[in-house]
């Protein structure tokens, strides 16, 4: 017996499945080819095969995930980190959170922010830059979406260009993907069901 | 590659290269392909499974609509070929045939709040006759359009606001 995960940690989870994923012994030649593209993590096994049940997406979500997530130029990488963070909290995936913010706290050889995050998902203790990151993305998160342009001159206002904007709008989206898919298809536990 | 401004979203959002925002969006080049290519898969796929190109779309359209995102919202319409399927996107009626009411049950609350109950909406749809392989394609739609209407609201602020 193991215990679902309940609150933010950046103890990464062993994430459960509701369906059972793809046997790869009897996968089809794409759903191979689908598989052969680079997990963004460690415990990834169990959700890219259960993903596989779909190989026509995923042999283009995942080169697109990795691709805004690890791309050179724009973004910092802890700052890409933030806005993954910010949605996932938004959206209040255990799973996410923990595998992004721990990368942050590695990133920047910090825990305060994410300590700040995790306290108040309204983090008034982040620098007035992080914290427009973290406002943006937030609000790109909701359903139906609320960030304005203003959102966007307080990101310009805090020295962000327009790549690096993009590159906010692409973190923060393609995990209101990744979080539905990770909520919706699994559940985060303590350790691996024996 | 085909140009990003080539693609269905920027098209759609009526950028192109003389726009402020091409620089940034050129470096990114790869990353608007890779939409396109997901956008093709889930909305067209060549092995539809559950859901026919026309039902998909208006799958979109209802996602679009619970998020205010008119403008997608019309562009899927326009890819909705068979009339039946304008029940699918009616977001205050659940359609009549219980098998698709069932999926847009699902498609309602993983669109609005993803962390809504989802071991008992995956047993819905599994007591509702659906397989885990069409589980999972329906979860790829939901998933792809969440994704596509907010690139499109990020690009939408970012013209207005820069």
């Amino acid at each position: 017996m193991t215990n679902k995960v309940m609150d933010f940690t950046i103890d990464v989870p062993f994430w459960n499945p509701f369906v059972t994923p793809i046997d790869i012994n009897t996968a089809s030649e794409l759903q191979l080819q689908a598989l052969q593209t680079t997990p963004s993590n460690r415990q990834v096994g169990e959700y890219v095969l259960v993903l596989a049940h779909d190989p026509e997406t995923l042999i283009h979500r995942t080169p697109l995930f990795n691709g805004i997530m690890y791309s050179r130029g724009g973004l910092s990488r802890a700052e890409t980190e933030l806005s993954a963070v910010a949605t996932s909290v938004t959206n209040e995936c255990i799973y996410c959170t923990a595998v992004h913010a721990s990368r942050y706290n590695d990133l920047t050889k910090t825990t305060s922010d994410i300590d700040s995050i995790f306290k108040n998902t309204n983090p008034a203790d982040l620098d007035t830059r992080k914290r427009s990151i973290y406002n943006f993305s937030h609000k790109l998160s909701l359903c139906p979406p609320e960030v304005v342009k203003d959102d966007v001159a307080e990101l310009s206002a805090n020295g962000l260009e327009a790549d690096e904007i993009l590159d906010i709008v692409l973190s923060s989206s393609i995990f209101s993907w990744a979080n539905r898919l990770m909520l919706g298809l699994g559940e985060p536990l303590e350790s691996k069901p024996q | 590659m085909k140009s990003p401004f080539d693609t269905t979203l920027l098209k759609l959002l009526d950028i192109d290269e003389s726009s402020l925002l091409a620089p940034a969006i050129n470096s990114r080049a790869n990353l608007f392909e890779l939409t396109e290519q997901s956008y093709q898969a889930a909305i067209f796929p060549e092995n539809p499974s559950i859901l026919n190109h026309s039902q998909r779309a208006a799958v979109a359209v209802r996602i679009c609509l619970l998020n205010d995102e008119m403008q997608l919202a019309d562009h899927y319409k326009e890819l909705v070929t068979n009339e039946d399927d304008q029940d699918i996107y009616d977001i205050n009626e659940l359609p009549k045939d219980l098998r698709l009411a069932s999926i847009m049950n699902h498609i309602d609350a993983n669109s609005r709040d993803p962390k809504s109950d989802p071991q008992s909406q995956i047993a819905k749809l599994k007591s509702s006759g659906l397989s885990d392989t069409e589980i999972v394609g329906i979860f790829a739609i939901i998933a792809f359009v969440s994704y596509q209407l907010r690139v499109a609201k990020g690009l939408r602020v970012m013209k207005e606001g820069l």
